[in-house]
């Protein structure tokens, strides 16, 4: 603590270079994230979400089991029928049924934006690690390398790559996973990079831990934080961005449907049959309400400037 | 790059403003028509022998003057005076008035031989021409341009020579496709005559004023055009607006005063302007259904399956198309159970309809899967199968074309699995793919939802391109007795014979001919109450505002 | 400083170099040729092919291609007969690029003033609030938005025009629809760092100096809170410059935004390329500028 009546210099008021050194949670996994979910839990507008998202998932998982419709059953006698007891959702214009419809494409939509932020994660964090890790040319490469797929504009990439493959799930994930890695690989190798600069790690080295045994016990527990928050925003991504597919037409095929398809088809129907749109709209907002806020609170609760 | 950046964000509206500004806005009085245009992209070239599509016709209309023009069910003089047809119906004389081109060229012969000719060359319109004479041949390359039965007997005199007498030869005068060109400005400009406002010449109605093409375009009234007296609206607007909503709204404003003309209307929105009075009804043509590839994409199996009739009637009658139309379209379309659509006229007085005995016969108005399961039973004992189940999977190709009818897609697919019980890989696909994989040498379907649209007001336009010597989508089916009915049906120059020959014709197709109907179109479109005379027309340009009247 | 400066423009000419020489290959994996047409003939398309050059084998296909890149070319567009893609991209990206400066300039302002509003009422009410707020306006997809917007404030109460760009008026609802995105994204950013900083030592010791709440807002955390949101902005200014494809569509704007997607579906190489190139030299000068202006402010990033 420096003297009252010295006058405090000026430099002490500069930020410190780049990010502050993460500390290294040096205690145990476990308590790590017990903190993190306490955290969490606290924060009530996350909690909230999470039950919300929880809902949405069993509802999902459990609604077309116990309808007794199914998505490609089509009844020309039963066509826009409004919300009641026996179609809690209504029917579109074929006859069927909203409510499964909603449930299935939640199915869709959800399986969709998770396999493909999963994807995505498992690439980003190794070309993220190898490229922090091995630093140099292999790092040059790989970031410039990034930077070209970034310069390629997404809308382009993703219809060459749903048009090549045939619009269907498979060519979705793909054309998601495929080019939207980089920012989780540019996140990790950031993280990875300040990592490798603190006393743990070059202790670590000088006792000769080899690399593998680095990256496991001591990079991996401090990225994951990180890169679960990013992921999260990535689900969000990729469920809007098979919505705006399935807008363009490039989207999730027939017999299946997807929040995406239901909304943009329901969009023409607003006037006439309000309820085309506003079940499956409220279903996909509220999702990616509750994903944003999700994460949101987990980059709070993980954070380990923001304790306080 | 030839990229200017602007200066700043309140210079480029300012620039817009000023530009339509410059383009003189229009006086209180001024009647403007405005519009939107039929397709999802601005228009890139006025050329009547390059670009072909509902978006483009919808301008030329207004801006060429073909020899004849098609006004509403009537055929009446255009760049042509008068016109002689010869006893045996094969010579056509048009005898063509004065008049000239917006750049005060005047109007010959030689435009109208110029413009067929080239159609030869650049157009795959030039297929509906076949019955001039040596027109398939010069396509194919074995005549000379100057063979062909397309001539000027002098500065003001066109004469056709058909190689068989065709009835509907003056609807084909006057399509658009058939516009006169100005081989001079072609021969100037190259890849850029059409292409904007400054490289084009017009003969029509209204002149080309100002054309932003992913914006606006911009009709005026041609004061020197020989009907100007006919001529009512001072401008037309040709808006591009993509999304079918923001039509609608626009409409709901009073700033669009047609609204339909791009996209099918939903039930609701019929409803509404029917209880206001501003509803449209008219005869429109076109129909779409199931095509079958007889050939199976080179699969034994498949093609065995595929064009067996017995099969195809399987699935016609798992079809429901009263309950469509009455359910999905809320009435707006008819069950189609005929090649042609019944409104259209086979002679004088007379429409397909009154005229065929062959509706519901061979295709039905109601499903009825009974009989559908009797059809399938001959199939599966004629190729040695116990079920369905044992069949190959088909692909089914459709595309996103708007103008298919509603939910025609999901609704085939859920019958032909559901109710058939076919396996089926849907192979949904982007308007240019479609045409690469529908057309030759592809051929990658086994079904595909197709349909068509009329070129000229006679049931041969739904039948021609069913003969074996076709490329469209009858290449597939190859039958030597119907190309014979059809040849007949050409040279018999008494119109009540034809229409027998053509109803034979029609029922040979339909009972074995690869294709089901499903739907014909009904046509409807929104109108303000301030336009008046919109004349509609059954094949063509749909909506012809060239003489339409603005009284507010 | 030099140095520096030509250092990465010279990393940025090869990547737009790469950029080109893979998309170009990339575009030929797509099946189809862009001719197709309902009555479109073999021999049509083979005339069209051999006019515009994609009868030749595809190694000299590329090098004519580059040669006239290089002079800044990038040929005539496929689908729309007659018009090259410098023509296109030159009628179209005015209006996207106004549009896009109108939705930035919005969202930025915005988007930091929520995440002020959200960092310093941390945890109480209006922190959720303003978080929640924000975050609604992108939780909607956007063509469900932008067609509830048009039908409320254009057709219901009759405030605003229904489309087109044509008066600021018509500006309002596509960048207001545009800025939402954008807007967020800034907001959380500027939320999180400046969450950051107030827990920083020096701020602690400005508060220990005596220096009220504002004036260490203003002083010390808006300024150091910026840099990670001027980050961000490289990618983000370029896409919102270069149009969006729903917000153009709905409010009919003559913009760029629709012709990424259109040119894709009709399988127009040239003009698939043009906007690809146009979109990525766009993106690394953003991200060039950035750099260099990082260069000026903070002489350690220059050194390093």
């Amino acid at each position: 603590m420096t003297d009252a009546a010295e006058p405090i210099p000026p430099e002490l008021f500069v930020p410190d270079p780049g990010q502050p050194v993460q500390s290294l949670s040096t205690a145990e996994p476990q308590e790590f994230w017990a903190d993190v979910w306490r955290r969490f839990r606290g924060n009530r507008a996350a909690m909230a979400s999470l039950s919300v998202l929880i809902l949405l998932a069993l509802l999902a998982i459990f609604a077309p089991i116990l309808s007794h419709y199914s998505i490609a059953q089509t009844d020309l006698f039963n066509t826009y029928k409004r919300p009641s007891f026996v179609h809690f959702f209504g029917t579109d214009g074929l006859g069927r049924d909203v409510w499964t419809q909603v449930w299935m494409g939640a199915r869709i939509s959800l399986t969709v934006g998770l396999t493909a932020a999963l994807i995505q994660m498992l690439i980003g964090v190794v070309i993220g690690c190898i490229s922090g890790l091995y630093g140099g040319r292999v790092d040059m490469f790989l970031m410039r390398t990034v930077d070209i797929m970034i310069a390629i504009p997404f809308l382009i990439w993703v219809s060459l790559v749903v048009i090549v493959l045939k619009p269907g799930i498979v060519s979705i994930i793909l054309a998601f996973a495929l080019t939207q890695w980089t920012e989780i690989a540019r996140l990790v190798r950031g993280e990875v990079l300040k990592l490798q600069n603190t006393e743990f790690v070059i202790a670590s080295q000088s006792m000769g831990a080899g690399s593998w045994r680095l990256i496991v016990r001591h990079f991996f527990p401090n990225i994951l934080p990180v890169v679960i928050v990013a992921v999260t925003f990535q689900i969000t991504n990729a469920i809007f961005g098979e919505a705006f597919l399935s807008y363009i037409g490039l989207g999730i095929q027939e017999p299946l449907t997807s929040w995406g398809k239901l909304v943009a088809a329901g969009v023409r129907e607003m006037r006439g049959n309000p309820y085309m749109l506003i079940f499956p709209a409220i279903a996909i907002s509220l999702t990616m309400l509750a994903l944003q806020l999700i994460g949101d609170g987990l980059r709070d609760a993980t954070d380990p400037k923001l304790r306080q | 790059m030839m990229l200017k950046s602007p200066k700043f964000r309140y210079l480029v509206p300012l620039l817009i403003a000023t530009a339509i500004g410059a383009a003189s806005p229009a006086a209180a009085q001024d009647k403007v028509l405005t519009v939107a245009q039929p397709g999802d992209t601005g228009l890139d070239t006025l050329d009547p022998r390059v670009k072909l599509s509902t978006n483009h016709q919808f301008v030329y209309i207004g801006i060429y003057d073909p020899l004849v023009r098609s006004v509403g069910s009537e055929i009446q003089p255009g760049a042509a005076e008068t016109w002689d047809i010869s006893d045996d119906g094969r010579v056509y004389t048009f005898h063509l008035r004065d008049a000239k081109w917006s750049d005060g060229a005047p109007v010959t012969a030689d435009n109208f031989v110029s413009a067929f000719r080239r159609m030869f060359v650049t157009s795959g319109a030039s297929q509906i021409y076949d019955d001039i004479q040596n027109a398939a041949e010069l396509r194919e390359g074995k005549v000379q341009p100057e063979d062909l039965g397309v001539k000027a007997l002098d500065d003001k005199t066109v004469q056709i020579t058909l190689k068989n007498p065709a009835p509907y030869f003056l609807g084909l005068a006057s399509s658009t496709f058939a516009s006169p060109g100005r081989a001079d400005l072609i021969a100037k400009y190259g890849d850029g005559y059409g292409a904007s406002a400054d490289k084009i010449a017009t003969n029509g109605p209204f002149l080309l004023k100002s054309w932003e093409n992913e914006n606006e375009l911009v009709m005026v009234k041609n004061p020197n055009y020989w009907n100007a007296d006919a001529i009512k609206l001072d401008e037309v607007d040709v808006l591009v607006l993509p999304d079918v909503n923001t039509q609608r709204n626009l409409f709901d404003n009073g700033e669009l005063d047609l609204y339909g003309i791009s996209n099918p209307m939903t039930e609701e929105e019929i409803a509404t302007y029917d209880a206001k009075g501003e509803i449209l009804r008219y005869n429109r043509g076109g129909y779409r259904g199931i095509t079958f590839n007889n050939f199976g994409q080179n699969d034994p199996k498949k093609a065995a399956i595929l064009s067996d009739p017995n099969f195809r009637k399987a699935i016609s009658w798992a079809l429901d198309r009263q309950a469509y139309v009455d359910n999905v379209l809320g009435g707006n379309g008819e069950p189609a159970t005929v090649q042609t659509p019944l409104g259209h006229t086979i002679y004088s007085g007379t429409t397909w309809g009154e005229v065929t005995p062959n509706v519901g016969k061979y295709h039905p108005i109601h499903a009825d899967m009974a009989k559908s399961k009797e059809f399938m039973d001959k199939v599966l004992a004629a190729h040695g199968y116990t079920s369905v189940d044992e069949f190959p999977e088909f692909d089914l190709l459709t595309s996103q074309d708007p103008s298919n009818p509603k939910l025609f897609t999901p609704y085939a697919l859920s019958v032909l699995t559901q109710k058939v019980g076919l396996k089926i890989n849907l192979k949904h696909v982007t308007g240019t793919q479609y045409w690469n994989e529908f057309k030759e040498p592809a051929l990658a379907y086994d079904m595909c939802i197709t349909g068509w649209g009329p070129d000229f007001d006679d049931p041969y336009t739904y039948m021609g391109y069913w003969v074996s010597s076709s490329t469209d989508m009858g290449v597939t089916f190859n039958n030597a007795e119907y190309d014979k009915l059809l040849d007949d049906a050409n040279a018999e120059l008494d119109p009540k014979k034809r229409a027998q020959i053509l109803v034979k014709a029609e029922a040979l197709f339909s009972d074995i001919g690869p294709s089901v109907p499903f739907i014909d179109f009904k046509g409807v479109v929104a109108v303000q109450p301030w336009v008046k005379n919109i004349k509609t027309s059954i094949f063509g340009v749909n909506i012809n505002y060239v003489y339409a009247d603005i009284q507010k | 400083m030099l140095r520096y400066i030509i250092r990465r423009l010279i990393i940025a000419v090869t990547a737009m170099f790469v950029l080109a020489t893979i998309t170009f290959f990339l575009l030929r994996l797509v099946p189809g040729d862009p001719f197709a047409g309902p009555r479109i003939t073999e021999v049509i398309k083979a005339r069209l092919r051999a006019h515009y050059g994609l009868d030749q084998p595809l190694i000299d296909q590329y090098f004519i291609y580059m040669k006239h890149l290089a002079m800044g070319d990038f040929g005539y567009s496929l689908a729309k007969q007659g018009h090259s893609v410098n023509e296109i991209i030159r009628e179209a990206f005015p209006y996207s690029l106004d549009l896009g400066l109108r939705a930035l300039v919005f969202a930025v302002i915005m988007g930091l003033f929520f995440g002020i509003v959200s960092a310093l009422n941390r945890g109480r009410a209006l922190d959720s609030l303003t978080v929640i707020l924000v975050l609604v306006g992108i939780s909607v997809p956007s063509f469900v938005l932008g067609g509830i917007l048009q039908y409320y404030f254009a057709v219901k109460w009759p405030i605003l025009p229904v489309a087109r760009y044509e008066s600021f008026a018509h500006t309002i609802m596509p960048a207001f629809a545009l800025s939402l995105a954008t807007m967020a994204n800034v907001a959380r950013y500027m939320r999180a760092s400046m969450l950051e900083i107030m827990t920083a030592d020096y701020v602690k010791m400005a508060k220990a100096k005596g220096l009220n709440r504002r004036q260490i807002v203003l002083r010390h955390q808006l300024r150091n809170a910026l840099f990670p949101v001027l980050t961000i902005m490289g990618p983000v200014v370029a896409m919102v410059l270069t149009g969006s494809f729903v917000i153009e569509t709905i409010f009919a704007v003559p913009g760029l935004g629709r012709h990424f997607v259109l040119s894709m579906q009709n399988l127009d190489y040239t003009m698939v390329m043009g906007l690809t190139i146009f979109f990525g030299a766009f993106l690394i000068a953003m991200n060039f500028l950035i750099d260099v202006l990082y260069g000026l402010v903070d002489p350690r990033i220059r050194l390093s």
